[in-house]
């Protein structure tokens, strides 16, 4: 009887020494090292940018013999898990890649640094060369300078040729309403054999549905805030944007509400839709080989439709992110090195041509029209001119992560059907905003 | 035909066994559909098929090649070792409530009541404390974390197991001169045997399976744990249900075979008296 | 006879509970650490990245309280939760009696019963979307196959729907659980009580109904409490399948709460909701636990 307890106790202490000892190695391993001899930083990146940190960790630990550990986060839960790791002193992460509308409550909440001085120090990053509308909302709060902008990361409308061939359609749609119109034709003739006019992302995140809802928005002309940062989500062209929704949500690949960005891609790869919003990249991807691509070759890409004819069409910045540093980080300066690499022209234009694609988009003047991408992907670096005139952009001060998620709730509900008109629906986000986004 | 003799002695209803085999159904066809994606390409599976034209093993070699098999190593480290040190907790506890009425009916309630909320909120303090310890990131935290949470629900369990032990042989041990703590180990741990092996085999798979803190707690990729890793690969921008679901399969056979090896030992475990 | 046994305990009653007492200490402090703090940020300003900034009482409280999102939430999971647990209950009975009564119950078939229980809630989200995903899952082909041409199932996007197709998920992960605790708690009674009762002429459902059930009504009431608090938590499928929605249609309390302290960074509200579901848990959990603590005897 004794020994059966006393060979439980053993082997559980037993076990016990030997995962502290595992553990405080791995805990070693995964904390940055610090010691003299090799140096390390770890860098927090987005799930979908995996080929972009790869990448960047080879090349800068090739440049500089400095290594770089890079943790991967889904991209809804970066900015929580940067603000758990600084604040419950773990401190293990140096660098980030958060969302740029998460900036003003990181910053509020002391998770990042100000890098106003040390930016305004440094001639070398070249704030000027940053894609102007690009610029402020990635790296600006409250006038100082919080991040880098990493990824530019616009929408534009991928058309599937053969399908609108198919159909009788000879031009892709300038106006959102043609957008509806060539949509519906192609799912009245081909629902049957599983191919649809569009594939929208509608899951209630605010990544997705609110890239949805803010490309309309784009196209009708709206805005989220106006000058003075007062919201204006009640506008009639948010009205019309909402309702565009609303609308598309009866003939596009079953169902939007279901349809992330993975259900999403892979429709567009399999060839089963005829229209996609999505970054530019993927026109990339779709010529890409190891992503299984079958529409390789058959795909066009254009700006986004607009509200009129003749308006000018809007890029929409529907989910950037901006390289930060740490509040807490013991390497400031090994930080501040690897962010102004990595947020340099050179690095910026090799992403966008990488294979496996990186995901990243141009976010300066200079790579935007770099050679190589010109060569290979001519169209999408056309589109990517969009961003040079206006773009939409998301508030990014306190309280705007919650903000944009009260916009995708009550747009998830009037999509649902069990929101009331559109109208209703964006004066109630309107009041919301107005609470939540007052100037304090 | 020999009559088919049923567990409980008797003969074998045939409503019984309609409805056992219903169950049966319902239990294997999801899992059965869910093998069959794992064979398929992606294609396949947004064309609605049930079995593949075309079966291929590539998704079976990706999971093998990824990150599952270290996942899988991961989690079967902290959830053994978890289970162990809970149960280790919760026997005395558990002990201490039911003959000595120690802390009464407060500090029966004081052991489940944490364990009766989403345990969320509970991340912000329990990351301090894995700093404070030095263990924030590792799996020894990871360990730690689920020992704590899963002790009210153990000794909630071993309460009924307790209550059942025949207190004549905890007098003898006293009247031999045996402190609390040798009838503890000497006489209660032993007798209590196959319930600990029941609890531990259900606290076992409730930390295998755990999915938020592990989220939270395990930043680097190697040491993720299984839910982790699957949840990883539902965010990537290009769909693979196939991908997904044989990395699902093949992280659930630790899980899986537990429950089926110790099937037996979990059912005689809660035979001996577990919530009667 | 534990009370005989506490009676007869005397002299120093606190050297021999200190044997005992470290453990119990560790695991009570460890448990309580958290609570405290969540009551703590109930009751303060608090963020993610800045805990504890300033006191505001039992505004912060009140106002999750008066919030119509939150109280919608409470009513939602606790009536999935009260529904879920009650199916669970009664499919996992039912199943337990099988495997009773049926001669097919072998090692294979216990298995099998146990296969989703083994399964992590992440792995049984993934399947269930899969199986109602409109086009293509394994839903919508039956659906092709016994009706074609009829419009595609949309469970997860159906305001009303959502939340049952959540349920079914949930109800078929965790079923097995308790079809194993009444199963063993029915192999250990008495055959011959059993015996008796067949002699007396009972047969059939009267035999379940009268004395089998009876027997083992103290196991199922603990399941049913098991089930409910589990219930009550759910959090991962929401996670996986819907992310609450269409709407505010799946938005359960666990789903609420890290919303506002891991998404918005208001862990003081975030606190709050968990202090209002930790009322709302005991208040229906206190009836069953009841009844089961009586059934033990």
């Amino acid at each position: 009887m004794n020994r059966s307890r006393r060979a439980r106790a053993i082997s559980v202490s037993s076990a016990l020494v030997m995962m502290v000892g595992v553990g405080s190695l791995a805990g070693c391993a995964s904390e940055a090292g610090g010691a003299e001899g090799e140096q390390e930083l770890t860098v927090l990146f987005n799930q979908s940018n995996e080929a972009g940190s790869e990448w960047l960790a080879k090349e800068y630990e090739e440049r500089t013999g400095v290594k770089i550990n890079p943790v991967l986060s889904p991209y809804d839960e970066i900015a929580s898990n940067l603000a758990l790791d600084q604040q419950s002193g773990a401190n293990t992460i140096d660098v980030a890649t958060p969302w740029y509308v998460s900036l003003g409550d990181l910053a509020a909440d002391g998770v990042i640094q100000d890098i106003t001085d040390w930016v305004d120090e440094t001639p070398e990053i070249d704030v000027d060369d940053f894609i102007p509308a690009i610029w402020e909302p990635y790296s600006t709060i409250d006038d100082k300078i919080y991040g880098l902008p990493f990824d530019g990361d616009t929408h534009v409308l991928f058309y599937n040729k053969e399908i609108l061939e198919r159909n009788g359609i000879d031009k892709p749609p300038a106006t959102w309403d043609e957008y509806l119109e060539q949509a519906t034709t192609i799912t009245e003739n081909e629902s049957a054999d599983g191919i649809y006019g569009a594939s929208v992302f509608g899951q209630q995140s605010p990544l997705i549905l609110g890239a949805s809802f803010a490309n309309r928005l784009a196209g009708f002309g709206g805005s989220f805030l106006d000058e003075d940062g007062t919201p204006t989500i009640d506008s009639p062209e948010a009205v019309q944007a909402a309702q565009a929704l609303v609308d598309i949500d009866d003939v596009a690949l079953p169902t939007p509400a279901e349809t992330d960005f993975g259900v999403g891609n892979s429709a567009w790869f399999a060839g089963k839709v005829a229209f996609i919003e999505n970054w530019t990249d993927l026109g990339v991807k779709s010529e890409d080989p190891t992503t299984g691509s079958e529409v390789a070759g058959k795909w066009g890409v254009q700006l986004l439709p607009v509200g009129e004819e003749g308006q000018e069409p809007r890029a929409s910045l529907v989910s950037g992110f901006s390289w930060v540093i740490t509040a807490n980080t013991e390497k400031r300066e090994l930080a501040e090195d690897f962010i102004e690499f990595a947020a340099s022209s050179e690095v910026n234009a090799a992403l966008l041509t990488e294979s496996p694609p990186t995901g990243v988009d141009p976010s300066r003047l200079s790579s935007l029209e770099d050679e190589t991408y010109g060569k290979e992907f001519p169209e999408i670096q056309e589109v990517n001119r969009a961003t040079l005139s206006d773009a939409l952009e998301w508030p990014t001060g306190k309280n705007a992560t919650q903000a944009a998620q009260v916009l995708t709730d009550e747009l998830a509900s009037l999509i649902a059907g069990t929101g009331g008109t559109a109208e209703e629906t964006m004066q109630r986000v309107q009041e919301q905003w107005e609470t939540l986004l007052a100037d304090d | 035909m020999a009559e088919r003799v049923a567990a409980d002695g008797r003969a074998s209803s045939r409503a019984a066994s309609a409805w056992l085999i219903a169950a049966l159904a319902v239990s294997a066809v999801p899992i059965l559909y869910l093998a069959s994606v794992s064979f398929m390409t992606q294609g396949e599976v947004a064309a609605g098929r049930l079995f593949p034209e075309h079966p291929t093993l590539a998704h079976w070699i990706g999971a093998l090649t990824g990150p599952v098999p270290r996942a899988i190593a991961n989690s079967l480290v902290v959830s053994l070792t978890s289970a162990a040190i809970t149960l280790v907790l919760a026997l005395p506890a558990a002990w201490a409530i039911v003959r000595h009425r120690t802390g009464g009916r407060l500090l029966a309630g004081t052991f489940l009541a944490p364990w009766l909320l989403p345990p969320i909120v509970a991340i912000v303090p329990l990351f301090v404390l894995l700093r404070v310890l030095g263990l924030n990131n590792t799996l020894t935290g990871l360990t730690l974390l689920y020992a704590i949470m899963n002790v009210g629900l153990a000794v909630w369990l071993l309460e009924g197991f307790v209550r059942r032990l025949p207190v004549e042989l905890e007098e003898a041990a006293r009247l031999d001169g045996a402190g609390e703590f040798g009838v503890l180990v000497r006489i209660v741990a032993p007798l209590t045997g196959p319930a600990l092996v029941a609890v531990g085999v259900i606290l076992v798979i409730l930390s295998y399976n755990e999915y938020l803190f592990a989220a939270f707690v395990t930043q680097s990729a190697d040491s993720r744990t299984v839910p982790v890793v699957i949840s990883l690969m539902l965010s990537e921008r290009v769909q693979d249900f196939g991908k997904v679901a044989a990395a699902s399969l093949m992280g659930a056979i630790p899980p899986l075979a537990i429950a089926g090896l110790l099937q037996k030992r979990l059912v005689e475990g809660l035979t001996s008296g577990a919530v009667k | 006879m534990t009370d005989l046994a506490t009676r007869r305990r005397s002299g120093p009653r606190w050297v021999r509970r200190g044997f005992v007492a470290p453990t119990v200490l560790v695991t009570v402090v460890l448990g309580l650490y958290p609570l405290i703090f969540i009551v703590g940020a109930a009751v303060t300003e608090s963020s993610l990245g800045k805990p504890f900034q300033s006191v505001v009482g039992a505004d912060q409280i009140v106002a999750a309280a008066t919030d119509a999102g939150v109280i919608g939430s409470l009513v939602r999971g606790t009536l999935y939760a009260l529904v879920v647990a009650a199916a669970s209950t009664i499919l996992g009975t039912a199943a337990a009696l099988a495997l009773w009564r049926s001669a097919f119950a072998g090692s294979a078939a216990r298995i099998i019963l146990l296969l989703p229980l083994a399964l992590p809630p992440v792995v049984v989200g993934v399947l269930w979307r899969l199986i109602f995903t409109p086009n293509g899952g394994l839903l919508d082909t039956i659906r092709r196959m016994i009706a074609p041409g009829t419009e595609p199932l949309a469970i997860l996007s159906d305001p009303v729907l959502a939340i049952v197709g959540i349920a079914v998920a949930d109800i078929w992960e965790w079923t097995p659980l308790i079809t194993i605790l009444v199963f063993a708690a029915l192999i250990g009674i008495d055959r011959e009580v059993m015996e008796a009762a067949s002699l007396d002429g009972a047969h059939g459902l009267r035999l379940l109904r009268e004395i089998a059930v009876p027997a083992v009504a103290g196991t199922i009431a603990a399941a049913f409490v098991i089930r409910l608090v589990l219930a009550f938590k759910l959090f991962d499928l929401v996670d996986v399948m819907t992310k609450g929605g269409p709407g505010e249609a799946t938005t359960v309390p666990a789903w609420l709460v890290w919303k506002a302290a891991i998404e918005q960074f208001d862990v003081g509200r975030g606190a709050a909701i968990t202090l209002l579901l930790a009322v709302v848990v005991t208040l229906i959990t206190l009836p069953p636990i009841l009844i089961a603590r009586r059934s033990h005897g």
